[in-house]
């Protein structure tokens, strides 16, 4: 209770559905939900009720398992997306940051060419080149989370280039690798995390969306995207098929903001402002 | 006699904290009335209260009374700008950057007598005339960016006299400046005062400021008024222990001459820096001689712009100068020769201004402390590492702290003891300090000082002082170098230099700085000081 | 007290809403009018050089006539021939034309044209789908204005019918080449417009030769999404759709008096296409187990709801000859792995079923994916564009199964053409259709052909699903429209409204232009100013990356499209283009030049403003940007006007007092408005406004020239829809940044002057946290104008990211990337135009690098 209490609404709401996204994302890929997943015409369409909580689609599949299995799609890619993204970016926005000179330069350059490509239009042109699928799509948004963490990166640690505990670490001999990785690195790991939740929240949408174009997650694998594609033109007859995933959507995007925030105004709070 | 300002019994709480208890003083037109204590002393607060800019919250009584007409205490705001303006310490940021200088000042104007832009501006362009911005020189259309620090400071003044007040009150106005800067700006508030019939209440940790402009002085510590009245009354004779303390703190401690001069550590050769930019060059040094012997205390002092920052950046071998040579421990600085640049560092240690940006929030205090033991070869153990990091901090007072605390839980003062702490931790031969003290308030700054005269002095390692701050190079070095628009414009003998300067600059430096006793009699200086 | 307030207030603007309701002009349709709506639009308008159905749904029998026509119930009439002979050895025929047959260019129909056409057909690089049927034709001979003779090698049974089939229709040798984008024939409609995207327009010819179609325009609005489609006919806009592109709405349109739902039957044959040449496919028991593992009627429910004829082998049930083979292999899964035990797969098969994008395609692939997994098959389905089913599974073989529908009459040919991507060989096949083309006794015939459909069924070559039904969508009072579709094409010469409709508003298209002229002066004014206020010595700078990143980009779209796969020519020419004319045409784009000469050729004419022609549509590329731009770039303007203008004072009424409960609530509303997706909003938006309350228009752009205010109307739900989460986000960043410069000094330096607290947020802090507000709004500006993809296709919007999305489905190379590049140029454009707005607001910019 007592580490409950000191997290904020916020945080507390984010975490909670997110916690259950991802627990229901696990039941559904372990196969415990098969049976709902499973096309069954005999059932196709039928309304909200105690034996389907959130209705049957137009294949007779149920629309909770579908969420459940979504989940999985939805948070599994748009997370691994984005740590792909990072993981690509950060070393690059730190090396560049401490090193400098060309590399840096070409580096910022390659950046604002990714930058130049709008987003959803680079992940077409990709899925078109690799064919859809789950890969494909976490490849095409991870391309444009790395730019995105290796500017942001790169940034803020120009600003803290200049501070005088580089200069002691330099004096100290330390290498650009060390600067990098110790003295900046647990410096703008709080900033990262944020931008991790944010960049998430955003790849879910970019994810669901591409699904929604047909290009993303590929049936028999489930996702909102796709949900909310099929059930568009069944809205009259069956509302649920679109109230349901477009509110998990929306709420797995507000628990991922959410929790950004949260966490940015820990980070304020807590740390000396970077530029005092 | 007509009071300017009258203010009885003036309270701040926040919360149920009182934050300022009892202020009582009253000023008459063209007297100047300041307000000295230390950092946290309620001498801003107390500035606050009387514009109402207090943080939401606060709550503020007694009396105030302009020009015997009673203010409302808890309305202050309504007076504010029209009847008390204000000038604030930081003149880069006081300044909207997006508006032209003549327009901040009409804005006053425009608020509180003229509407018009036409003549309000036309106002605003005497106004500006009269801090010492003609429009000949400084136009009206100029931004706050294209104005030099005091230009700033001189629009801000012009901002707060704009409606006319009764009342000028200056927080800290030349904290930010330069000496020469700040000695002009003194003169300016002096002369309005007396011209203008205003009162101004200045406020300043600073007693030789006080001292040069105001008749009274109140001393304030905690939130209380500890001592007040006639200015050469309360320095004369200072009765409570917070005056005694600020008046002894006020000159920095000083050092006997160096006795045993060994060879010299840094050498600097005819070194040359320019800048390009925008196809544009600016030369930042030019031929730069200089030398360091071992157990030497060198100073250089040089305003802000005269490349002090760039220098020391190239003695210290982070950055590599576009002509000339800099040789450390009789070699040139070889960033190729890696076994060479490792033995070179090792000679050499810094410890910069700016306490919260010379320690890594991120790493502990064990860490911080330790990061130059990568330097020492053959490469220290464990065991080593631990005892020496502790050792170091021993020395310099910190010996209780735990290792593992991390730089945001200590003072300023203590954060600048970490880093002469890690300065030490390698045994460097040669410490440079980059204005190191200059941020610190007057009686951590003595304290600091004391220390490092202890730590170095006594045992033959000599250490190089950068400032723009002359008591502190005085009281402490052996020889100075005078730096101004990037050359070294005088050098010599610390005492020697101050007491005869033959340069002009230094003749302007010498005079403009601010002191509670005239310069050159080395005397006074000796009696008032603790002797090392 | 609360709701009180809040229903007053709520009160208060419903009484504006009927005034506002009234205000919007009513869309109607004159009496003569016809909006037809098509789920694919047509790649271009010559049904010579094309096998899309599309194609022909514009232009056969309403542009086009050919010598004969098919009528509704699948007979052969006379149309241009009113009357033809036969010789007795069936290798002579001679077709009489009717007399007073002019072409819509008003030259008169001759025997010479028809000679043309047919000999173009069918020569050796003819680019005509039925190419191969013209094989047997020896010669064709005018023999006078009004008579032509056609001589055969040998009998053809069908030669009536096939001349009947829209891409033998009779075009004129003059005219001909324009006919991909402004066909001219001699039916009862001439062609008036095709707005690329959008729509096609036809209108009455009064010259026609017969009876002179009842309806004075029709236009064909392209409207590729199932939802669209449905929102569209019950907004309204749409009257009629001959081809329902979502039987699950059926139901739901049936309850509604105002529309009639007709189902009829296509030839359509919807099969499980296998591949018999590859392993193990060309092993009949694994086939067979395919076929048993299926269950038709799951199927038939589940993707098309019940809608569809169960068949067993390869023709239509209408057809006289029709055998019903459905029941040859029962759906046992059971016997299914029994067969694959015996095949050698005890632990089944591994296959990759592969997609094209039509419903039933899509639709029936999840459920026989289902099905298969049922039976020990393990299944991989991959979705792919019409370009690349073409190019891997049509042209290459590469595919284990697909799902397609075969939607020509009596192609039971296919299955002895030697190529074909079946991979079906039989010789016993190929004799018995030999005797089938020599045979005219319809008895004879129809034992023949049932021999053959048994014999498809028996060496199961494919698992016939269902005879693809036809949904015919149209208002009540529309008369005159076919039920069955015997052929492709929609016969509109019949079509009739049987009441009067009120007229549409238009306003004027001179002021659009006015508007739009003076939008561009104040742009080109404001950019000029800009650049003044910044100084030379800056703009250069930063131009000097603009084209440095735009020439990194070139090559980036270069390299990128030149890797795609498929073949963009196999995908124009269609299914059974020949080597010699693919070769032509990749010549025509110049396809066959080095790589760094192609690549010079694009660039170079970039910046002279030619970017050579489109491979679908036959019209300069240039042509088709602009016309698209001129919705997306108005669109992208409304969508960040109306953000700004939700979010400015959104923001800065929240900044005004920090914390409090405006504060919180905005922060509140604007957290969950960013979470929302746009094309969910998109969704509901419809849902209200268009279908709901019908107060604006679900889809669809009418183009400016149709009046101003009409026009935009088009465009309120769009930008609605983009702009609301976008407001969000501007709101959160301009609050946050005010929140951060109401900290700084010189606010306090203001406060002290005395300036109030509004004047302070609008004077001092506003303009000082503009800066990083105006950032966000350039990058919405690049998103609004490229990323509306989704929101495009909801609304049926022809716009700039849709051009992009299909010309990447249809591989559209030169479409492709320059529209690719052109995008790059505006997000480096719109992102110069920011930083001169830095430099205009910020003094400290201008004299200065900003980093």
């Amino acid at each position: 209770m007592n580490t409950l209490t000191r997290f904020s609404r916020g945080e507390r709401f984010g975490g909670l559905f997110l916690t259950i996204l991802m627990i229901a994302g696990i039941i559904a890929s372990l196969g415990f939900l098969d049976d709902g997943v499973a096309i069954d015409i005999s059932r196709r369409l039928l309304a909200p009720s105690s034996a389907h909580w959130m209705g049957t689609d137009a294949l007779g599949r149920d629309v909770l398992s579908l969420i459940c299995a979504g989940a999985a799609s939805s948070l599994g890619i748009g997370i691994l997306a984005v740590l792909l993204g990072a993981a690509v970016g950060i070393p690059l926005g730190l090396v560049t940051a401490a090193k400098g000179g060309l590399i840096s330069e070409a580096v910022s350059r390659g950046g604002d060419l990714v930058f130049a490509f709008p987003s959803l239009l680079l992940a077409v042109l990709l899925t078109a080149v690799l064919g859809p699928g789950a890969k494909t799509t976490i490849l095409a948004i991870a391309v444009f989370n790395v730019p995105v963490f290796a500017r942001l990166v790169r940034g803020q640690c120009l600003s803290l280039m200049s501070r005088d505990f580089i200069l002691s670490a330099r004096m100290s001999n330390r290498s650009t690798a060390a600067i990098a990785f110790d003295h900046l690195l647990p410096n703008v790991a709080g900033l990262i995390v944020i931008q991790i939740a944010l960049q998430a929240s955003l790849a879910i949408v970019a994810e669901s969306g591409l699904s929604y174009v047909g290009l993303g997650v590929q049936p028999p694998f489930a996702s909102w995207g796709r949900m909310l594609a099929d059930a568009q033109s069944l809205v009259s007859v069956a509302p649920w098929l679109v109230a349901f995933p477009g509110s998990a959507l929306m709420l797995a995007v507000l628990s991922f903001n959410l929790i950004a925030d949260a966490v940015s105004r820990r980070w304020s709070d807590r740390t000396p402002r970077l530029d005092a | 006699m007509s009071y300017r300002i009258e203010v009885e019994s003036l309270a701040v709480e926040i919360g149920n904290q009182a934050i300022v208890t009892g202020v009582t003083f009253k000023a008459k037109s063209g007297e100047v009335i300041g307000i000295v204590g230390t950092s946290g002393s309620g001498k801003s607060m107390t500035a606050l209260a009387l514009t109402g800019l207090l943080p939401p919250g606060a709550r503020v009584s007694g009396h105030i009374r302009l020009d015997h007409e009673s203010v409302d205490t808890r309305n202050v705001s309504s007076v504010r700008g029209r009847r008390i303006g204000i000038v604030f310490q930081e003149p880069a940021t006081a300044l909207n950057p997006l508006m032209r200088i003549g327009d901040q000042v009409a804005e006053s104007i425009q608020l509180h007598s003229d509407p018009s832009r036409a003549g309000s501006l036309a106002t605003a362009r005497r106004l500006l005339a009269r801090v010492g911005l003609p429009e000949a020189l400084v136009p009206a259309d100029r931004y706050p960016h294209e104005l030099s620090g005091g230009q700033r400071q001189r629009v801000a003044i012009a901002i707060a006299l704009a409606a006319s007040p009764r009342v000028l009150i200056a927080d800290e106005p030349t904290t930010a400046l330069d000496v020469t800067t700040q000695h002009q700006i003194l003169a300016l508030l002096q002369e309005i005062a007396a011209e203008d019939g205003l009162a101004v209440i200045l406020i300043s940790h600073d007693l030789a400021i006080i001292r040069q402009v105001s008749t009274q002085i109140i001393v304030m510590s905690g939130g209380r008024v500890v001592e007040q009245g006639l200015t050469d009354d309360v320095l004369r004779q200072p009765r409570d222990t917070v005056t005694r303390e600020l008046f002894k703190n006020h000159v920095p401690p000083f050092a006997q001459a160096s006795q045993a001069i060994g060879p010299a550590v840094l050498q600097a050769q005819h070194v040359g820096r320019v800048r390009h930019q925008d196809r544009t060059s600016r030369t930042i040094l030019e031929d730069i001689n200089l030398r360091v012997h071992a157990g030497e205390r060198v100073g250089i002092v040089g305003e802000s712009g005269s490349g002090k920052s760039t220098l020391v950046r190239i003695l210290i071998g982070l950055e590599a100068p576009d002509s000339g040579v800099v040789e450390l421990g009789g070699h040139p600085f070889d960033l190729s020769n890696a076994a060479r640049t490792r033995r070179q560092r090792q000679l050499v240690q810094a410890v910069f201004q700016d306490p919260v940006s010379s320690l890594n929030p991120r790493h502990s205090i064990e860490k911080i402390v330790g990061e130059p033991l990568s330097l020492l070869a053959p490469v220290v153990g464990e065991a080593e590492r631990a005892s020496r990091i502790r050792r170091s901090l021993d020395q310099v007072g910190l010996g209780m702290i735990r290792l593992a605390a991390r730089p945001h839980e200590f003072s300023g003062g203590q954060r600048q003891r970490i880093a002469l702490a890690r300065a030490l931790v390698a045994d460097p031969q040669l410490l440079v300090l980059d204005e190191a003290v200059s941020a610190l308030d007057a009686v951590t700054r003595n304290e600091i000082l004391r220390l490092i005269l202890a730590l170095w002095a006594s045992r033959g390692r000599g250490f190089l002082l950068v400032s723009h701050d002359l008591s502190v190079i005085r009281s402490v070095t052996d020889r100075i170098c005078v730096l101004a628009g990037g050359v070294i414009v005088e050098e010599g003998a610390t005492e020697a230099v101050l007491s005869q300067p033959e340069h002009p600059y230094t003749r302007q430096l010498v005079e403009a700085t601010p002191t509670l006793f005239p310069l050159g009699t080395s005397t006074l200086r000796k009696d008032h000081a603790d002797p090392v | 007290m609360r709701t009180s307030l809040i229903s007053r207030l709520g009160a208060r603007w419903l009484r504006w809403a009927p005034l506002l309701v009234a205000l919007l002009p009513t869309i109607g349709f004159a009496a003569g009018r016809l909006v037809v709506g098509l789920s694919l639009e047509p790649p271009n308008l010559d049904p010579s050089a094309t096998s899309a159905e599309a194609t022909q749904d514009v232009v056969y029998s309403n542009v086009f006539e050919g010598l004969t026509r098919i009528a509704e119930d699948g007979s052969v009439q006379p149309a241009l021939a009113d009357h033809w002979t036969i010789s007795d050895n069936g290798l002579h025929y001679r077709f009489f034309l009717r007399p007073g047959v002019h072409f819509h260019d008003g030259s008169v129909l001759t025997a010479e044209d028809v000679r043309w056409t047919l000999d173009r057909a069918r020569q050796a690089e003819s680019v005509n789908p039925l190419h191969g049927l013209l094989s047997k034709i020896v010669g064709i001979r005018p023999m006078d204005e009004r008579t032509v003779d056609i001589e055969l090698s040998c009998p053809v049974a069908d030669l009536v019918t096939t001349l009947a089939w829209g891409n033998l229709v009779i075009m004129s040798a003059r005219t001909a080449g324009q006919a991909k984008t402004a066909p001219i024939g001699t039916g009862p409609f001439r062609f008036t417009q095709w707005r690329k995207g959008d729509s096609v327009v036809l209108e009455r010819n009064p010259n026609y030769w017969g009876p002179p179609a009842r309806l004075d325009q029709v236009t064909y609005r392209v409207i590729p999404d199932a939802t669209s489609a449905l929102t569209g006919l019950l907004a309204g806009d749409i009257d009629a759709f001959p081809n329902f592109p979502a039987p699950e709405s059926l139901q739901q349109i049936e309850k509604d008096p105002r529309f009639s739902v007709v189902i009829g039957s296509t030839e359509g044959e919807t099969l499980i296409a296998i591949n018999n040449a590859r392993a193990p496919f060309n092993d009949s028991r694994v086939r067979r187990a395919l076929a048993y593992a299926i269950d038709r009627n799951a199927i038939i429910q589940g993707a098309m709801y019940g809608y569809g004829t169960p068949i067993g082998s390869h023709l239509s049930p209408h057809d006289a000859a029709y055998l019903d083979l459905s029941g040859r292999y029962p759906y046992d899964p059971e016997r299914s792995r029994q067969l694959l035990k015996d095949a050698g797969y005890p632990s089944g098969v591994s296959v990759t079923l592969r997609l094209p994008p039509p419903y039933y395609a899509r639709r029936s692939g999840e459920i026989v994916a289902s099905q298969l997994a049922a039976a020990g098959f393990q299944v991989r389905i991959e979705n792919i564009e019409w370009a690349q089913w073409l190019d891997q599974v049509f042209k290459r073989h590469d595919f284990d199964l697909t799902i397609v529908s075969h939607t020509e009459p009596k192609d039971y040919d296919i299955y002895s053409r030697p190529d074909y991507y079946f991979g079906y060989h039989s010789a016993q096949y190929d004799q018995r259709l030999d005797v089938l083309s020599r045979t005219f006794d319809p008895q004879r015939r129809k034992e023949l052909l049932q021999d053959l459909q048994r014999q498809l069924a028996d060496d199961c070559v494919n698992v016939w699903l269902f005879e693809l039904p036809k949904f015919g969508v149209w208002k009540k009072h529309l008369t005159g429209l076919w039920t069955e579709a015997p052929v492709q094409g929609v016969v509109l010469s019949a079509v009739t409204w049987d009441n009067e409709v009120s007229t549409a508003a238009h306003g004027s298209v001179k002021a659009t232009r006015a508007l739009g002229t003076v939008i561009l002066v104040a742009f080109m004014a404001g950019l000029f100013v800009l650049f003044r206020k910044a100084g030379l010595a800056y703009v250069l700078r930063r131009l000097q990356s603009l084209v440095l990143t735009l020439i990194g980009a070139s090559i980036v779209v270069f390299t990128l499209i030149q890797i795609l796969p498929g073949d963009a020519a196999a995908y124009m020419l269609g299914v059974n283009a020949s080597p010699e004319a693919l070769h032509q045409l990749q010549v025509e784009f110049g396809l066959d030049a080095p790589l760094w000469r192609q690549y010079w050729t694009w660039i170079s004419g970039f910046f002279m403003g030619d970017l050579g022609t489109s491979y679908t549509y036959q019209v300069p590329v240039a042509e088709l940007i602009v016309e698209r731009l001129s919705l997306s770039a108005p669109l992208a303007l409304l969508s960040l006007l109306l953000a700004a203008a939700l979010a400015i004072p959104a923001a800065l009424a929240a900044a005004y007092r920090p914390k409090s409960i405006t504060d919180q609530v905005i922060s509140a509303l604007t957290q969950i408005g960013l979470s929302i997706p746009n094309y969910w909003l998109a969704l509901l938006l419809v849902m209200l406004f268009a279908v709901g309350l019908q107060v604006l228009p679900s889809g669809g752009f009418p183009g400016w020239d149709s009046g101003l205010f009409h026009a935009a109307r088009y465009l309120v739900l769009p930008a609605l829809a983009l702009a609301l989460p976008q407001a969000c986000v501007l709101s959160r960043v301009l609050r946050a940044e005010l929140g951060r410069v109401l900290q700084e000094d010189f606010i306090r330096t203001a406060r002290a002057k005395g300036a109030g607290p509004l004047r302070v947020l609008l004077k001092h802090a506003f303009p000082n946290a503009l800066i990083p507000t105006l950032t966000i709004m350039g990058l919405q500006f690049a998103f609004l104008i490229s990323g509306a993809v989704i929101v495009e296709s909801i609304f049926s919007l022809p716009g700039i990211g849709r051009l992009l999305f299909q010309a990447t489905a249809q591989r559209d190379l030169m479409v492709m990337r320059s529209v690719v590049l052109l995008l790059v140029a505006t997000v480096v454009g719109v992102n110069l135009i920011v930083e001169l707005l830095w430099a205009s607001v910020d003094p400290r910019i201008r004299k200065s690098d900003p980093t």
